[in-house]
């Protein structure tokens, strides 16, 4: 049997056991998509269930984003089929208290970081459920690849341009927009219960998609994000317009990097770079 | 200018102007309004139960059922409940102020065909009171044609009744049984009306329902218990009407936004009999 | 005997249709999007894809315009413009049948007792040179919603590609007749083979139907719909979705009332200010999707809100098919439910 066959098996012999086992109730992983590049989100909750269970390059969807489902809330454990992305996500959602870290299990992937566009990648799948305390030494040593500069080549390529170009660049790219916020409803970080886009007492941002509307959506929706954005581009690969939605959260992700030396989704007791306060801060943008 | 003609925009509104406010309880509100262009507002047509898009400019548009029945025209009356942003740049209108009005949408209550010659009863619970009375209103101008009226009008607390003044002068009439009721703890010592939740109060008064009518509208769950009590008193349910609140934009049937199963509460509705609504899918 | 347009003719077209005062606009790539955008030569257009990513109805329903404008003078009172749209005439060159078809389907709701100016007035203002399907991919299904990758329904010009890459022309009513009048260089030439797709028929549309008459309650609702996210994806590239939200936005002395594009499949679509949501469950609003597609619209208003395109298909960020839900409707397994994937205690 080939490397990955081998893996497969592992990985669906992991989630029939935690079924049967009732160590969880729900398994949350991909099976066979229906379209080149996209994998679909199964729920396994009979053992049985397991056996659609696949693993590849498509499986680029941050699965993280369905532990703050009320259908999902409602099972005591929840085990997650996780590449690193998603494993940062949940870290992300227990710093922020909207996981209860014992209630999940991660049948962690160890993969490379996943573009969405190629199906054959190598993986190999962690040897038994996990704990997210369990987890989280097996991936410390990635920290160190988070600011690489391979990763802010386009973001590198837009602080190249002059303000002017730049502001080109953007207004094209938010024209684009058709505010189908998918980009908000497939991220993990993104679980407001009432989204600032829809609020309308005030009316923060217009819902129209006009410039106006289309700019204050995509900006607000990267600031609300700044800090708390793991990388995993769930967002602009949902986006049905390809808009580059990672141009503005990496640039999110290197100015709090180069502020505050804080990298998201390392850390669930960490304190969040942007709502604790601290005397020392420099406090520039005052004058 | 050229005086807009909605007729070829359907989601031009017409200029009208606030004419009176009237305070209802703390947070429901009567306001009454002209047309700016008087011609438009001599030829305006409607029936009760329809409804009319109200809207503050720069604020948006909601939907309120028309509250002054045809039986008194010379005005176009709504009477709304704080809610949420549109409701409350409504209340910030003063006399004179100017707002939109487009409508009349829906379908109105079958008074001619289906509610003359039989006895009547009207159930309203909180705002539900509101296309209730329009309906009463137009039955009691038009006295003769009906048997016995009996109208209950529930709310939580006593402070939450509408249209007090109203029902003074109804509580005088020999024609007609008002009965006011409030939720147990909403009574004040003074309070000398029914205490209790509307279905049991309907069931004690076990109104006459040989060949009647009768009009629920309400929250939900009022609804949802007050049509069994309506059957158990033998009510015919072809005969028993009330009217559906679904979220609405354009009032007639393009925005998609209203519909419960195949029916469009803005076109097929919004009175339906519980018949219908026993056809629906639950979906509201 | 048909009429030809020999493929290097189509830039002759463009230029024909652009001095005659007419937007071109036409699949257009931008990198690794391809939607339709105004052209100005033949040689923007992006004839190998299989379909544009959104589809033609912004031409008709923009995904925002304005319905009335509300001026206020310095005395505070307030004058109702209405909005006149006098749209651009327009040619849409190289429109898929499958779009072409949405436009007869939505005239439909449009024109349900009362008139849409707005979208009657673009209507008037489009004319659509359809190139029939000479590919297809696994998403598309128009022949199992009564549509065909040569089907003319809707179009004004439908462009058939022969063996040899010329295409075939076929001009429909006397609105089509007149735009062909104005392209160059057609010529008579023999019936040639056609280049068109074969679309599979991928389900019964009546058993789907029927089993739709029969399961407005089943599991079916929540197992197929767990994975959904709610986001309007699905209806915004959808050339059949015409679902509108009203708003007024703007400074308050010029403010404009909108419509927007909006989608039953987002929370807010239906949820009341009293706090009150009809559809509480992302379940109950997918199901509201597919009912209305299916169910709802054919029989108010006689035809099926879907012409397969299959975008929604494409689009969907969590590869929930509505292919694959309605294939699994027509094969009664929303009668019959399988394991138990996807179920969920409450
Ligand atoms: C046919 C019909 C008749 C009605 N008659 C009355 C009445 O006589 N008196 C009364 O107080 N209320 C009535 N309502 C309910 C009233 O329309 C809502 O309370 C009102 O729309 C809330 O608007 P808002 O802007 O204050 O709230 P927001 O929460 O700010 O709502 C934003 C928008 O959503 C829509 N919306 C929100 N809730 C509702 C709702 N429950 N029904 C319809 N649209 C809604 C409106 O378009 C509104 O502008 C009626 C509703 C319908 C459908
Ligand atoms: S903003 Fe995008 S990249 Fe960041 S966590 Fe959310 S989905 Fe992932
Ligand atoms: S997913 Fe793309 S098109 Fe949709 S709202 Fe987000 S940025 Fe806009
Ligand atoms: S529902 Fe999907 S396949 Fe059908 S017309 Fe709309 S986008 Fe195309
Ligand atoms: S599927 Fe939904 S968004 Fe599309 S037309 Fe039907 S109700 Fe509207
Ligand atoms: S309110 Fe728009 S369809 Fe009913």
């Amino acid at each position: 049997m080939p490397a990955e066959g081998r893996q497969l098996e592992k990985l669906r012999h992991l989630a029939r056991h935690a079924l049967e086992s009732g160590a969880v109730s729900l398994v949350i992983g991909f099976a066979e998509g229906t379209v080149p590049g996209r994998a679909a989100p199964l729920f396994c909750t009979a053992p049985a269930d397991a056996d659609r269970l696949i693993f590849d390059g498509y499986c680029t969807l941050n699965l993280a984003n369905y532990l703050t489902r009320p259908e999902v809330r409602a099972h005591q454990t929840v085990a997650l089929v996780a590449r690193h992305a998603v494993a940062k996500a949940v870290v992300g959602l227990v710093q922020e208290s909207q996981v209860d870290p014992t209630r999940v299990r991660l049948i962690a992937i160890h993969c490379p970081d996943l573009d969405g566009l190629q199906q054959d990648v190598a993986w190999t799948v962690a040897d038994g459920l996990q704990t997210l305390d369990e987890f989280l030494p097996t991936a410390a040593h990635l920290h160190d690849q988070e600011l690489t500069p391979e990763r802010f080549a386009a973001v590198a390529q837009v602080e190249s341009k002059s303000s002017h170009d730049r502001w080109d660049h953007f207004a094209r790219e938010f024209d684009k927009c058709i505010k189908c916020y998918a980009c908000r409803n497939v991220c993990p970080l993104c679980y407001c219960e009432r989204c600032i886009a829809d609020k309308n007492q005030p009316q923060w941002i217009d819902t129209s998609s006009t410039q106006r509307g289309n700019f204050a959506w995509n900006i607000v929706r990267a600031f609300h994000l700044a800090g708390r954005c793991i990388d995993c581009g769930a967002c602009e690969r949902a986006c049905p317009m390809d808009l580059p939605l990672m141009e503005l959260n990496r640039k999110m992700k290197k100015v709090v990097a180069e502020r505050f030396g804080y990298v998201a989704g390392y850390d669930p007791k960490a304190d969040l770079p942007l709502v604790t306060f601290k005397k020392d801060d420099p406090e520039e943008f005052i004058k | 200018m050229t005086a807009p003609r909605p007729a070829d925009n359907l989601y031009l509104p017409h200029l009208m102007i606030v004419d009176a406010i009237r305070d209802e309880t703390p947070d429901i509100r009567t306001i009454r309004l002209r047309f700016c262009d008087e011609a438009v507002g001599k030829s305006f047509s409607w029936q009760s139960g329809q409804f009319g898009i109200f809207g503050v400019f720069g604020e948006g548009e909601c939907p309120f059922c028309i509250a002054n029945p045809p039986t008194r025209p010379g005005a176009i009356e709504f009477t709304f409940k704080l809610a949420g942003r549109v409701t409350r740049a409504l209340r910030d209108l003063d006399v004179g102020d100017q707002m939109g009005f487009r409508g009349p949408y829906g379908r109105p209550f079958p008074i001619q065909e289906k509610f003359r010659g039989r006895h009547l009863v009207f159930i309203g619970g909180g705002i539900g009171i509101a296309p209730v009375r329009t309906v009463y209103l137009e039955c009691l101008d038009r006295r003769a044609e009906f048997g016995e009226i009996t109208i209950l009008n529930a709310a939580r607390t006593v402070a939450d009744l509408p249209f007090a003044a109203e029902s003074a002068e109804l509580a005088a009439r020999k024609d007609v049984r008002l009965i006011l009721a409030v939720d147990p703890g909403g009574q004040t010592p003074e309070w000398s009306g029914r205490v209790g939740l509307a279905p049991a109060i309907l069931k004690e008064l076990a109104p006459p329902a040989a060949g009647a009518v009768a009009v629920v509208c309400g929250p939900p769950v009022m609804i949802k218990f007050t049509l069994p009590v309506l059957s158990e008193l033998e009510f015919p349910a072809e005969n028993v009407y009330t009217t559906l609140e679904n979220r609405m934009k354009c009032g007639v049937g393009k925005c998609g936004r209203c519909n419960v199963g195949r029916e469009y509460v803005c076109k097929d509705g919004p009175v339906f009999t519980a018949v219908q609504l026993r056809g629906l899918p639950n979906d509201f | 005997m048909s009429r030809l347009l020999p493929r290097a003719n189509l830039e002759g077209v463009v230029a024909a249709l652009r001095s005659a005062g007419y937007r071109v606009v036409g699949p257009v790539r931008r990198g690794s999007l391809v939607t339709y955008d105004e052209i100005s030569s033949a040689a923007d257009l992006a004839l190998d894809v299989i379909i544009t990513r959104d589809s033609i109805k912004k031409f008709v329903l923009p995904r925002t315009e304005v319905v009335a404008r509300f001026n206020r003078d310095a005395a505070g009172k307030v004058s109702v413009l209405d909005a006149t749209a006098a749209p651009q005439p327009t040619v849409i060159l190289g429109c898929r049948p499958c779009d072409a078809a949405a436009l007869p389907i939505d005239d439909l709701v449009f024109a349900w007792d009362s008139t849409d100016r707005f979208w009657f007035s673009r209507r008037e203002a489009v004319r659509l040179v359809t190139i029939a399907c000479a590919n297809c991919d696994e998403s598309c299904f128009c022949t199992s919603v009564g549509g065909a990758p040569d089907s003319p329904e809707g179009s004004d010009v439908l462009l058939t590609e022969t063996a040899a890459g010329d295409y075939e022309v076929q001009a429909l009513g006397e609105r089509g007749a007149e735009l062909l009048a104005k392209f160059p260089g057609l010529r008579d030439a023999p019936a040639a083979d056609r280049r068109v797709a074969a679309v599979p028929q991928r389900f019964d549309l009546s058993a789907a139907v029927t089993a739709l008459e029969k399961n407005f309650e089943s599991p079916f609702w929540r197992q197929t719909a767990l994975r959904c996210v709610g986001c309007g994806c699905c209806t915004f590239v959808c050339p059949t979705c015409h679902c509108f939200d009203l708003v007024d936005e703007g400074p308050a002395y010029h403010s404009e009332r909108r419509r927007n594009w909006d989608a039953c499949q987002m929370k807010n679509f239906t949820l009341h200010a009293s706090g009150h949501n009809p559809r509480p469950w992302q379940e109950h609003r997918y199901r509201q999707r597919i009912m209305h597609k299916f169910l709802y619209y054919p029989s108010r208003l006689g035809r099926t809100l879907c012409t397969g395109c299959g975008r929604c298909v494409r689009a969907c960020p969590v590869n929930l098919s509505l292919l694959q839900v309605v294939s699994d409707l027509a094969a009664g397994r929303a009668n019959a439910l399988p394991t138990s994937a996807g179920e969920v205690k409450k």
